[in-house]
């Protein structure tokens, strides 16, 4: 299950980084005037910190504890007693 | 990239009012505050037999922070990559109007035959921006500079580079 998981969030981190590297691309060829430098200064950091941000998440969440939890659900929580 | 004459000087680079660019990154920054503030408050009311969904929550928020990262440059790549270039041969028009649709126009100053101004709205009135029409000789479609900041002054500008330069320009270009 964790393999299914860890293939879906790289599947999405590819997309993400993608989508950065067309952004990254635009602001590298296109512009004109400006200080641009900065802008993809900071749009750079920010990409790797929220990389970073997001592959941790992604190592902290226990999925088994998350499977077993969507298992036991109908235990946890009584739609009738409301609890 | 724009590929500048031999010897051509820009005069001036307008982009649309910052207004403009402020207003479409508002939602973007609301929704990231508004995920934050569901990630920071999640920690703090989650039942104590759901605390495994924790992570979970967190992991979500990041992507989701991630995506409106992205979201936002690409406002700024819109913004910023839309851009109108005065020189003293020509003008210019670059609009990026998707990420993989880009229109370069240009004009020789001695073309230009005049400029019209339109301002509507609140805002724009209070704040002095507008979209500023230049006329030309060509058969194509005018130039419109959009929301441009004070449209007064750039039309001015353009009369008079056109004044000063558009003739030098014209005994350059015919030959």
């Amino acid at each position: 299950m964790l393999a299914i998981f860890s293939l879906v969030y790289i599947f999405i981190a590819l997309i993400l980084l993608a989508s950065s590297s067309i952004v990254f691309y635009h602001f590298r060829r296109f512009s004109v005037g400006g200080n641009h430098q900065f802008i993809i200064s900071i749009f750079i950091v920010g990409s790797a910190l929220l990389f970073l941000a997001g592959f941790l998440a992604f190592a902290s969440v226990d999925w088994k504890a998350i499977y077993e939890l969507a298992v036991n659900l109908p235990k946890l929580y009584d739609p009738i007693q409301g609890r | 990239m724009i590929q500048f004459r031999e010897g051509e000087k820009i005069i001036a680079i307008y982009r649309r009012h910052i207004i403009v660019l402020v207003s479409e990154l508002a939602a973007i920054v609301l929704f990231s505050l508004a995920i934050i503030a569901v990630a920071i408050s999640s920690g703090v009311f989650i039942p104590a037999g759901f605390s495994a969904l924790y992570p979970l929550i967190l992991f979500s928020a990041v992507l989701f922070l991630h995506l409106f990262w992205i979201a936002a440059f690409i406002v700024l790549a819109d913004f910023f990559l839309d851009v109108w270039i005065l020189t003293d041969q020509r003008v210019i028009a670059v609009e990026q109007k998707t990420l993989f649709s880009r229109v370069v126009s240009e004009c020789s100053l001695s073309k230009i035959q005049d400029t019209s101004i339109e301002i509507s709205g609140f805002i724009p009135t209070i704040l002095h921006y507008g979209n500023l029409t230049v006329r030309t000789a060509s058969e194509h479609q005018d130039f419109i500079f959009k929301q441009v900041a004070r449209p007064n002054s750039v039309s001015e500008e353009i009369a008079r580079t056109a004044r000063e330069f558009g003739k030098i320009t014209n005994d350059i270009v015919s030959p």
